[in-house]
This record gives structure tokens, sequence and C-alpha cells, in this order.
């Protein structure tokens, strides 16, 4: 793999949010090396109103000079235009930068630093609770039954460098693994709970081809034109701007790669008997991922997002989960963990009375009883979608 | 760079992970490889960690640090030698360096300094100079941000073994 540490940097300044913004690799052996970034980061910053921000979250590595360089720069600002209130966002991804900021943080208590993707995400909270750990694996054993037979119609094959995005658990790359052959899968995501658990299946597993990083979906570290596959399942969803993960995931495919996307869409879960209440309630889920800022309803605009992103060569398709494709039980547990999250957590937190809620709940209640109803039939539809990155 | 391994000495149950010489001359003519060195060493090393990219991060940033240290020493003819070696969570860094006396001292130094109360406030101070750079802020870098254990010994009169020991992620079972 290409070493991305070794990119030589980066710098600019977006005027309308007076963000500054550094990348890549900054490790001169003077300060003169770098006296470009320096004045341009010293201007804007002078003639800045208010609050002005500098962006590290990309910046793979700064040496002392840079650093030092840096700092002088903003310590001057600090005493000459103490009207300016500076915040440094860096990312928790990459490592080294909580350590050094926190420093200039101790040096300058004026100076805000802040880990971006902390609170970034609408839905990390939920997606990133511990307890909804079960939930994604039983989905990633009741989805790839059907994945598996989908994937090969989407393009993958065996030898190639896969990525998945958004892992999860890793149960899924490691699925990738045993069935496709790949040489190499690196999967990531940004729940540590999550990747504390994939490193440990993988371990139980005897797995040693997949490499779990800690990532940022929307800003990711993986080197550009990396890979033949790369996978985001349902995760699109849980971005308030999907597009922004679209772009990394086109940014690292190879040209003539592809990308591969699962979504839902949530009001179209259904059973019987019981279909009104289950009805009623699923559209209450999708207006309640909506305040949230999450769309539930993403999985059929999976082609227009994959054009719009820059794909080409859309393969979409649909499947549906049900009660009947292993055991009913296994689709119930899926509908009592979202009963949970949905009803007791998320609608909750957006102050949903009591009546509101325990109604809610009726129709997952109403689905688990469709699903384990010796006559009766429940089923989760699921949206994937590829595309090609142009050569 | 030429790969010695064969050369290598295990010390108290490490395993060596990688280890190479290189003539002082190219070192002190090339900035540059400072960074390529830490970016390949901490990408060679790191797959097996649990977060690979997070730990190559890390350990770039140190590597390059005592890199860039060693560049800015006045070296001797000779060869200077850098290993990298494992136990368990522990990842051990040694660089011998060809250098005079005054030099050694410079490391020796340092090294003590380290150990003293104030350590973490010259830090900051080194940090934050605005007096010109000091080439001891990499070694307190090492020993106060990333809690590394460093040590420097003179080899006769003729060069220094630095040795940094790393704990970069915690240990797994």
């Amino acid at each position: 793999m290409a070493n991305p540490d070794s990119a030589s940097f980066q710098f600019g300044f977006d005027e309308n949010d007076q963000v500054f913004t550094l990348g890549g690799s900054m490790r001169p052996k003077e300060t003169s090396e770098i006296s470009a970034c320096l004045e341009s980061l010293r201007a804007c910053a002078m003639r800045a109103t208010g609050m002005f921000y500098v962006n590290v979250r990309r910046l793979l590595q700064s040496n002392n000079v840079a650093f030092n360089g840096m700092a002088s720069v903003l310590l001057e600002v600090c005493r000459e235009r103490p009207d300016v209130n500076i915040t440094i966002t860096m990312s928790s991804v990459v490592g080294w930068t909580p350590r050094k900021f926190r420093s200039l943080q101790r040096k300058i208590p004026r100076i805000n630093v802040v880990e971006y993707d902390k609170d970034f995400y609408p839905g990390q909270a939920f997606v990133e609770d511990s307890s909804f750990v079960s939930v994604l694996r039983r989905q990633t054993t009741m989805t790839w039954r059907h994945e598996k037979h989908i994937l090969p119609r989407h393009g993958i094959g065996e030898g190639m460098k896969i990525a998945d995005i958004c892992c999860g658990i890793g149960d899924f790359a490691i699925l990738l693994f045993k069935e496709f052959n790949p040489t190499y899968v690196v999967a990531l995501d940004h729940a540590k709970s999550s990747l504390e658990y994939a490193r440990k299946m993988a371990k139980e597993f005897d797995v040693t081809g997949v490499e779990y990083v800690y990532g940022d979906a929307a800003e990711m570290l993986l080197p550009n034109g990396e890979f033949d596959f790369v996978t985001c399942r349902h995760s699109l969803q849980v971005f308030d701007r999907p597009e922004r993960i679209l772009s990394e995931l086109l940014r690292i495919c190879k040209p003539g790669g592809r990308v591969y996307v699962s979504n839902e869409k949530n009001s179209h879960c259904l059973g019987e008997p019981r279909s009104e209440s289950i009805q009623w309630t699923y559209n209450e889920v999708a207006k309640l991922w909506k305040h949230f800022n999450m769309d539930i309803e993403i999985g059929p605009k999976s082609r227009r997002l994959l054009l719009d992103a820059g794909f080409v060569d859309i393969r979409m398709e649909s499947f549906m989960v049900t009660n009947l494709d292993g055991d009913p039980e296994e689709f119930a547990e899926v509908v009592r963990t979202w009963r949970q999250m949905f009803a007791e957590s998320m609608a909750r937190e957006r102050g949903d009375d009591e009546a509101f809620i325990e109604k809610f709940k009726k129709g997952f209640d109403d689905h688990i009883f469709a699903a384990l109803h010796p006559k009766g039939y429940a089923g989760w539809p699921i949206w994937v979608a590829s595309g090609r990155k142009p050569l | 760079m030429t790969d010695t391994q064969n050369n290598s000495l295990p010390e108290d149950g490490y395993d060596l992970l990688l280890e190479f010489d290189l003539d002082t001359k190219v070192l002190d003519d090339q900035w540059d490889y400072c960074d390529y060195m830490s970016s390949y060493v901490a990408r060679m090393v790191s797959h097996n960690r649990a977060d690979p990219f997070m730990f190559s991060n890390l350990l770039s940033a140190t590597l390059n640090e005592l890199f860039e240290t060693v560049y800015r020493t006045r070296k001797e003819a000779g060869q200077f030698r850098f290993q990298i070696l494992r136990k368990g969570s522990i990842d051990r860094i040694t660089m011998l360096v060809p250098c005079a006396a005054d030099e050694q001292q410079f490391y020796i130094k340092t090294a003590e300094e380290l150990g003293t109360a104030d350590a973490s406030e010259k830090y900051l101070d080194l940090l934050f100079s605005d007096e010109g750079f000091d080439r001891r802020v990499g070694l307190f870098e090492l020993a106060i941000s990333y809690k590394a254990a460093v040590s420097a010994d003179a080899v006769e009169d003729r060069a220094v073994r630095l040795t940094v020991d790393l704990a970069l992620e915690p240990e797994t079972d």
C-alpha cells in the first residue's frame, strides 16, 4: 500500500467559513521552506473577524519545525488580534494531532482545540452504542445469505484488493475474505467499540488478511485509487451528507474498479398480519431518522447518488430479508433491537410523549408477531447498487 | 540502506523487526531521508498492530523526530545503525550514531534532563520557543508527549547509542 504519510503538504483558505486548511505531511528542515504557508496563515487570520478556524484534520504529519512555525503565527495573532477567536479542528484519527495541539491549548488557553469527528455525525451516538453490536452481527448473517450471490453481479472477484468502509463489527469483511479470496481487505470504521469486537472476532477465526482501521469515512487516510472493490453497507443512511462519503469511496477506488453500497427504505418494511400498524410505525421511523438528519429511506436513491458522485455503469437491485430466510426468531431479534433503539433511545431523545412511544412500539411488536406467526410473513427490504469509477 | 539482519543481536527477549546501516555521509546530505525512513519503517512494522494506520501514524511521528535529531548531530565518518525491536506492546528503537565526545554528551545530558521534575515545562518552552529551533525538542517530545523511556550511552569515544522504548497502543490480549 502506498504510504499516505509521505505525501507533501497542501494549504488553502475558505473565505466564506474562515477556515484555513492544512493537509498532507509537513516536515521541513527550516521554517523558511514553509514560509508561503505560514504567511498565508498569518494574513488570513489577521483579516478574520470573530471565529477563525484552522483545520488540521488531514495534516497527516508535522515535525517540530513546522509545528513551531504554526504555533508562532497563532501566538502572534492572539497577541495582535484579541478580538479573533481561534478554533483548531483536528481528527482523532490522525494520532499525533491530539497530543501536539493539546500542548498548544495549554500554552494558549484562548485557542480552542476540538476533535471534529467526535460529534460530527448526527446518529453517531446511536450507532456507536456498543449494545448495537449484537444487532449488526445478526443483520449481517441475514443479509449475507442474499449478498453473497448478489456481489459477483456487481463485479467482485477473487484476488482483489477490497476496502469495506463503515465496516461496523467487521463480520462482513471476514465473510468477504472467506468467500472471495481477496489479496487484501481493509475494513474501516469510526466506532472503536465495533473495531475492538472486529479484531477479537478476526483473531478467533484466525483471519489475518483483514486490516481493521479506525477512520472517518468522510475523510479517510487511505490512498487514492488503491482498491479494486469498495463496499459501504447500510451507512450512507446514517450520514447527513452521503455525497461526501461517496466522493471518498470514489477517490480510494481504482479507475475501472467498482463501489458497492447497500441501503434501506425503512418505510417499506412490511408484515402480515397486522400490516397497518407495522406500516404506520415504519413510516414514523423514517420521520424519526429525518429529525436526526439521517435518511433511512435512501435505498432507492442510490442510483442517483452514485451517478451524481461521478460513477458510471450503475447496477442496482433489491432484495427482501424475510422471516422465512432462516430462523424467524433471528428476524424477531433484529426487530426487538430496532424497537429498543428507535422507540426507547431516539424517540425519547426527540422528546416524544408516552402515548406516541407506546403506539410506535406497537408496530415493532406487531412486526415481531408477524415474523413468529406460523402463517405470518415479515420483510425488510434492502437496495444494493454499484457503480464503476471511470478510467 | 543495507539489510544487515544477519548481524542482529536480539536483546532482553525482544524480537528484531528491522535493521539497517547507513553511511553517515548519506544521512548528512539527505534531509528527506528522515521522512522517507520514518514513513517506510513505520508502515513496515505496523501491519500486525491492532490499528495499523493509527499505529503507523504515531510511530512515524516519533521516528521522524529521532531521525531529524540524528540528522542535526555533527557525525563522524562511519555507519549509522538503526534497529527496531518488539516485545509485546513495547517497540524498542536503537540508533548507533558515530560522533565525537561533545555530541555524545548532548545525548547523554538531554536524556538526563528528561527525568527531571520540570521536564514537562521545559518541553513546552522548547516547543514554543521563539529563539530558534532547539534540537533537544525531539527527545523531549518522545519522553513527555509519548511517555517513551529514552536513554543514551557512550560507545567508547566513537559513538552514542540511543535507546527509546515506546508503547504506542495498549496491550491487547
